[in-house]
């Protein structure tokens, strides 16, 4: 992050955009932590004292991108750094105040969209959100422009009153490769407030629509038409044009080499809006087809066809893209696709094995196990849904589980237990309106579970609805003391920021007794019987509950151990006690990856490298088989 | 294979699963990679890491500004860090051409643990592997490990035999020194490093 100007460094994508905020002179970021986006702010986080600038862990997007407005509008650069999923939260903050400009200080968005949703609920693509909200959006295709796009980003928006999101998608994000450091800036703009220059759009909001849109068509005309982000290679008369932006780029680039087509030329979007109208149009002019491949939607797609309509209809070049069936719309681009939508648009066959060998090469995993997806061992969530599951079955099945997003989501591999996943805070919302349809014949008792950062992300409204509205929902918070999903940062709950300082503490608890749960309950999951009797307990009151399961993350209590030298609890199984096939609630039901099942004896055993030491098996055991050795 | 030329990129795929320092390892060969001038791509699939979840890393080493993923059926290399998950990735990766270093020590997933699932004879998993590639090398990389002190060091002893097999760019001596410059249980990972080196010289 700091190093020497000059030096060549191998990084992820996003320290190089974190490298390349400290060189614009960022004095102002702050983010939520979300996958692939949470390293830039964790970067920034820990040269913040010694750069003198100001670094936050937002409750949520929104709020970061508004608190980064506020610096804006007082004269520093200020950036907000998010997954897509936080775009969509602030959408309706986005569209107001880029009408309203952001005074003086330059306003960068970074948002890290994530194809084939590797870590991510849905797909997305921030482009055409971009490009509906009137914002400028750029697009980077290397490490190196990941780090010099930042500082551009600054300049185009201060000097022309534009906010500029800044698009990388997770090949990008969270790939490795050498990018060269520039010098980072020295200068700290002092915060100036400007009383004479108020951020409305009263009293006629849609004349300040027309000023936006006029300060975009500045950008496409002074900047966008000639800028040197965006790039041709290949002939002037290509016999096939191929049209990316991003990462795909570079898959598009190693495939043309690899097919060996010299009469290919690649145009690299990197403006993405306002879309360089005259360049894109030029372009279009030399050639009779056009393949555009691009991550997620067709945006270049649908924009450049709408274009072409300009063009006289015989010259306009035929189109191949997701809207032809010729690249999937779902999931994301690779090099394998770059190949394979090349060749058949060219009519050529390519094939990197025989294939003979790739059909032989397809069977062979058929032996492989797969793989789910667990909680840790030692992981509190596991003996909190574990509770959950044997308060429900006590209570005759009757009981629904709602999710919400975090680790906690692996609830749906959990016996199904959680029942739906949607976004940050939906599940609370969804068990408010399920808890208030008894009128309509459910009468099922409603079970809303969500994690502590989730919870003060976008809960807080849904609680308050459920006791406004007395609906029957009880909320379940699996407190583990941290956004354990993205990387252990810390939250409200807490009592740490985002540079390690100690800060007032939020408690869930109280939250949830001043907005007017008649219950609250804080319990130990590892408490396992405790849990049991109180989650089913809330399932069969008239006042309206909630229970806050309190236990840290395994990572971290491991973590702790280690620093402390301390052994972890080693725990072993009676096998005279051992019910052995009968019953398999430790392995099978329980499901810790420590609890194996010895094939060899039959019965269960504690495999020592894998378990943490928790010890609520010895708790789940019904027949007291399993022992914590004497140290 | 030649010492002295390589295939421009040369590729080399790391399948393993969370925990198991396949991130770690492919950060390693590339600071080594880059100390002789090369560009260096390194792909990762690592969301669900920490969970028991597979994972994947594609290293690349070129003279150019290459793309971070490999194409299918494209790697020079592979160096599985658990049987299955080479045999998973390997079939994805491999060509007639490529060479395998596996550990053919299991990770067993947690049906398999929990006895709902069987996890496949391992004599099954080595066979197929073999019909997938030109050259396999196996060890067991976690029993050298705890030779060397600590059975986590496992990745630190494959870094070592992808050393000793001399099939790379990349050299024995450029990667000891990425090791040596590990801080924590330097040692034990020096001894691990060479005891991957040892072991693969023996079969080479």
């Amino acid at each position: 992050m700091t190093g020497k100007a000059g030096d060549t460094v191998i990084g992820l994508g996003n320290d190089a955009i974190a490298r390349g905020a400290l060189e614009a002179g960022v004095q102002f970021a702050a983010a939520y932590p979300g996958t692939p986006s949470s390293e830039i702010l964790g970067n920034l986080a820990t040269i913040s004292k010694e750069s003198g600038i100001y670094v936050e862990w937002s409750v949520n997007e929104k709020v970061a991108f508004e608190a980064a407005t506020a610096a804006a509008w007082t004269g520093l650069r200020a950036m907000a750094s998010m997954k897509l999923n936080g775009l969509f939260v602030l959408l309706d903050s986005l569209v107001n105040i880029a009408y309203t400009g952001h005074g003086p200080g330059g306003l960068v968005l970074v948002v890290a969209d994530d194809p084939f949703a590797h870590s991510s609920t849905a797909e997305g693509d921030a482009r055409p959100l971009g490009f509906y909200s009137d914002v400028v959006v750029i697009e980077p295709s290397t490490h190196q422009e990941a780090k010099d796009i930042i500082p551009y980003a600054f300049e185009l928006s201060e000097k022309h009153g534009v906010i500029v999101m800044v698009r990388e998608t997770t090949r990008l994000a969270h790939s490795r490769a050498p990018f060269k450091l520039g010098k980072i800036s020295r200068t700290l703009r002092t915060a100036k407030f400007d009383y004479g220059l108020p951020l409305h759009n009263l009293p006629r909001p849609h004349l300040r629509h027309g000023e936006l849109h006029a300060r975009l068509e500045k950008v496409r005309k002074e900047e966008f038409e000639k800028s040197p982000w965006n790039r041709y290679d290949g002939p002037a008369k290509p016999s096939l044009l191929i049209i990316t932006s991003g990462i795909a780029w570079k898959y598009i680039r190693e495939a043309v080499e690899t097919l060996q087509l010299q009469d290919v030329g690649i145009l690299r979007i990197a403006t993405i809006s306002p879309l360089p109208k005259a360049l894109i149009l030029d372009h279009l002019k030399t050639t009779t087809e056009v393949l555009f491949f691009e991550e997620v939607d067709p945006y270049l797609e649908e924009q450049i066809r709408s274009l072409a309509s300009e063009m006289p209809a015989k010259t306009i070049p035929k189109f191949y893209g997701k809207l032809t069936g010729h690249i999937p719309n779902f999931g994301e681009v690779d090099i394998n696709l770059a190949i394979k939508s090349i060749a058949a648009v060219k009519k050529l066959t390519y094939t990197t094995a025989q294939e003979e060998y790739i059909n032989a090469a397809s069977k062979a995993p058929d032996i492989v196990p797969r793989r789910l997806l667990t909680f840790c061992p030692g992981c509190p969530h596991r003996p909190a849904y574990y509770s959950i599951y044997r308060a429900i079955k006590r209570n005759k099945g009757k009981g629904i589980v709602t999710g919400d997003i975090g680790c906690y989501s692996l609830g749906v591999f959990y016996h199904g237990v959680m029942r739906n996943q949607h976004s940050m805070g939906a599940g609370v919302g969804i068990a408010s309106g399920l808890g208030k349809l008894d009128q309509f014949g459910l009468t099922d008792p409603i079970i809303s579970v969500v994690g502590d950062s989730t919870f003060f992300h976008a809960c807080l409204p849904a609680l308050v609805n459920i006791v406004y509205n007395q609906s029957k929902a009880v909320v379940c918070v699996l407190d583990n003391n941290a956004t354990a999903m993205t990387g252990f940062q810390p939250h409200p709950g807490t009592g740490l920021t985002a540079t390690g300082d100690v800060t007032s503490t939020v408690p869930i608890e109280r939250v949830l007794k001043g907005i007017g749960f008649q219950s609250v309950s804080v319990v130990d999951p590892f408490n396992i019987k405790d849990s049991i009797d109180t989650v089913y307990k809330a399932l069969n009151s008239e006042e309206s509950q909630a229970i806050v399961f309190r236990r840290e993350c395994a990572l971290i209590t491991n973590r702790q151990r280690r620093q402390r030298q301390e052994p972890t609890p080693v725990f072993k199984v009676d096998t005279d006690k051992c019910f052995g096939e009968k019953c398999k609630i430790c392995s099978v039901e329980f499901n810790c990856p420590a609890c194996v099942w010895d094939n060899e004896s039959n019965k269960a055993r504690i495999e020592v490298t894998l378990c943490n030491g928790c010890g609520v098996c010895v708790d789940i055991c019904p027949h007291n088989a399993i022992y914590q050795v004497e140290k | 294979m030649s010492n002295l030329t390589y295939d421009d990129p040369f590729n080399i795929v790391i399948a393993g699963v969370g925990g198991q320092g396949n991130v770690l390892s492919s950060r390693l060969i590339a600071d080594a990679a880059k100390t002789k001038g090369y560009f260096v791509a390194i792909g990762e699939t690592y969301g669900a890491a920490q969970r028991g979840g597979s994972v994947m890393s594609h290293i690349r080493i070129s003279k150019h500004d290459v793309g971070p993923l490999i194409p299918k059926h494209s790697t020079h290399l592979l160096l599985g860090f658990e049987p299955i998950e080479a045999l998973r990735v390997g079939s994805l990766y491999m060509n007639p051409e490529s060479i395998a270093i596996v550990n053919m020590h299991p990770v067993h997933p947690i049906e398999v643990l929990t006895g709902q699932l069987e996890y496949p004879p391992i004599q099954d998993v080595e066979n197929r592997l073999r019909s997938l590639c030109s050259r396999l090398f196996t060890l067991d990389a976690v029993n050298l490990a705890q030779q060397a002190g600590d059975p986590l060091v496992m990745n630190t002893v494959m870094v070592g035999a992808l050393a000793g097999a001399n099939l790379t760019p990349v050299k024995e001596n450029m990667l000891e020194k990425e090791i040596s410059k590990i801080r924590r249980l330097k040692e034990v990972n020096l001894n691990a490093f060479n005891l991957g080196v040892e072991a693969i010289k023996k079969n080479l």
